[in-house]
């Protein structure tokens, strides 16, 4: 029997556990596990433009065995899963059947989970931003500086800074392309305007390592980043997973799906089926941690506390992107040397701090021509001709807005075999139409810029991936809701670390702020405990 | 085999008009593979007679494929170019050119507007074609 059992090794279940290891407890992580044997080997460690030129199996892992990596038909959630990171999705919609009314759900049986895939954008939430949980920065900010030590975090100290406090162990930045360049000095020289309206920007903070650390990276500029993790410069829960097997007091069961927990004096019992035989197993432990994702984790606790039929909340950051034109490089000519993550990050604050929108710049290279030149109204010798010549002027915006529990937004566990998620997201028309006017004011901004937008796309409800707030942290209330050490109140000794615990989400990005909570939770764990 | 010979032929159609250039017989065979994964489905009959259309006459692909550019963006004969494309794209043969290129501000400007302008003109010509072309099935 274990101290304690973690489901899942995403980014709540390995930095959950990483401070449970350190402090000597016996942990065992029960995982599904896919991974990617097929495509990573196939890809050389060289660069996206010289693999282009040169490399005659190519055609195998950009467009995959299967001609997976050819999509037709309308702009899909997780475009940028490419063919060598579609096993981040396999098997798990199977396993954990949802039934929606157009909410795209995207959960992860891999090794990493959704992390695996992570745009690694590090967004630190604020006091305001954590008081409903009756949390504080103070209360976050060691476990926001483990992450960051761990996970490896590169940024700059600029205007950025008040809306995401800064990390002892930050790296500098990444050296942004010439477009993003061009950006800035005209931000520069229009900052104080610009700020008087509320806007805010500068270099995105990434979890890329842009010097070596804990044998990983520096980032190579390979451009590679949507295809392969070649320098491992990029933070994958997996990283972490590796290191937490090197110790003694570590184990690591991959290949099983959890079923259900059920709470004894003296401990937990997680039954899980093999992935393979499908034979069934329990195991044991003094306490259990749930980071098996936001619907993954709700699965679990639905199922094992015999709530079917009962509605519990569900948030997803609704997300926007629009192409633009930066005129400011219709002069200038790209760089070969590149990366493919965000480039900048902006915020722009709405009356005040009251409400805040967020945007990523992206430069659109490694992705592939024909993926554009399917979504222009031209034919398409014409688009490819056009594109060729303007792709290096493009700057995407990738677009956040924030999300809160509204009755329209649900969802609940159905009894079957198996069991199944109906999931229900109806934003109200006031969400939608302050979204709406907050996108106008955004680009206006970056109109001020040089960014011309071309066309603002609506990938639809869920597209963000952030799905959050099922089990929600907060100072009281029901059984369905988590004390501040992440205890599910229903339960004795049943912790939640993934993006379930948060009771609204900025339009930040979760990522980092549920891996310093998971850091948190496994803490005040490893403390009662010893 | 009529169904393989059909589906070369349109592989070297769509890249003679892509790239202006013949198709190694290496990536016809891809094209051919791709086209069993991506399109099995049973097409609409009008949507099929397009690109018998296109196939019994080369000249008119820049013409039909520009009008579904704008009214069937979806169809059939846009998806079957649009896989060539990306089957083209991941060849180093041909990757050059569709990789992006820096241009001076006159080039730039000038290739957007001769290539918008053919695009325009095309899509004018090819609409009423579009029309005839996905009758002509009932017509055998």
């Amino acid at each position: 029997m274990a101290d304690v059992l973690v489901v899942g090794s995403g980014p709540g279940g390995v930095n959950a556990s990483a401070p449970l290891v350190a402090a000597g407890h016996r942990v065992t992580m029960l995982d599904f596990g896919n991974q990617d044997r097929h495509y990573a080997p196939l890809i050389p460690r060289r660069p996206f433009q010289e693999l282009r030129r040169d490399d005659p199996t190519q055609h195998r892992f950009f467009l995959g065995d299967r001609f997976e990596g050819i999509p037709f038909g309308p702009v899909r959630v997780g475009a940028q899963l490419t063919p060598p990171r579609m096993h981040i999705l396999r098997d798990a919609i199977e396993r954990q059947p949802v039934h929606t009314d157009g909410f795209s759900v995207s959960m992860s049986l891999a090794r990493g989970g959704l992390g695996a895939g992570w745009s690694a954008g590090v967004f630190p939430f604020t006091d305001e931003e954590l008081a409903e949980s009756g949390l504080s920065v103070a209360d976050l900010r060691p476990h926001y500086d483990a992450v960051a030590e761990r996970i490896g975090v590169c940024g700059d100290h600029d205007d950025l800074e008040g809306f995401f406090p800064s990390s002892p162990s930050m790296m500098p930045s990444l050296e942004i392309d010439p477009s993003s360049e061009l950006i800035l000095e005209r931000y520069a020289r229009e900052r104080v305007g610009l700020n008087q309206t509320g806007f805010f920007l500068g270099r995105a903070r990434l979890a890329v390592c842009t010097r070596r650390h804990r044998e990983r990276g520096p980032h190579e500029y390979l451009d590679m980043d949507y295809w392969a993790d070649l320098d491992r410069s990029v933070y994958r829960p997996q990283w972490t997973l590796e290191e937490l097997q090197r110790a003694p007091n570590f184990t690591y069961f991959d290949r099983r799906f959890v079923l259900a927990f059920r709470e004894e004096p003296g401990g937990v019992q997680v039954r899980t089926m093999h992935a393979d035989t499908g034979a069934e197993e329990t195991h044991g432990g003094a306490a259990l941690v749930l980071a098996g994702g936001t619907l993954g984790t709700a699965r679990i606790v639905l199922a094992s506390l015999g709530l079917y039929d009962r509605p519990i909340p569900l948030l997803c950051n609704p997300y926007a992107y629009v192409p633009t034109l930066n005129l400011g490089m219709l002069r200038r000519g790209a760089r070969e040397r590149r990366y493919s993550l965000a480039q900048l990050t902006a915020i722009l604050c709405i009356n005040g701090r009251n409400r805040i929108v967020q945007a990523q710049v992206f430069s659109y290279r490694s992705l592939l021509t024909f993926k554009l030149m399917k979504e222009t109204p031209l034919a398409y010798r014409e688009a490819l001709r056009i594109l060729r010549v303007l792709i290096p002027k493009f700057a995407i915006l990738g677009i956040h807005h924030e999300d809160r529990p509204a009755p329209g937004k649900h969802c609940v566990l159905r009894r079957g075999e198996p069991d199944r998620l109906d999931v229900t997201y109806h934003p109200t028309d006031e969400e939608e139409r302050a979204h709406a006017a907050d996108r106008r004011v955004l680009l206006a901004c970056f109109r001020r810029l040089g960014l011309v937008p071309l066309r603002t796309m609506l990938p639809g409800h869920g597209a963000s991936l952030h799905y959050a707030g099922t089990f929600p942290i907060r100072p009281e209330g029901d059984e369905l809701t988590c004390e501040r050490d992440g205890r599910l109140r229903a339960t004795r000794a049943v912790h939640l670390a993934d993006g379930s615990i948060f009771p609204w989400i900025p339009p930040k990005g979760l990522t980092f702020n549920l891996m310093a909570n998971a850091d948190r939770v496994g803490t005040l764990l490893a403390r009662r405990l010893a | 085999m009529s169904e393989d010979r059909d589906l070369e032929h349109e592989a070297r159609i769509f890249t003679r008009y892509l790239v202006g250039r013949d198709a190694p017989d290496e990536l016809v065979a891809r094209y051919r593979d791709a086209s069993r994964v991506l399109l099995y489905q049973p097409p609409d009959a009008g949507e099929t007679a397009v690109v018998e259309y296109v196939r019994r006459h080369a000249w008119s692909l820049p013409f039909l494929e520009a009008a579904s550019a704008l009214l069937r963006p979806g169809s059939l004969l846009r998806n079957k170019v649009l896989m060539m494309g990306a089957i083209l794209e991941t060849s180093p043969a041909f990757a050059e050119e569709f990789l992006p290129r820096n241009v001076s501000l006159v080039a730039l400007v000038l290739r957007v507007l001769a290539s918008g302008t053919a695009a325009v003109v095309r899509t004018i010509v090819g609409a009423p074609l579009l029309a005839a072309a996905s009758r002509s099935h009932a017509r055998g």
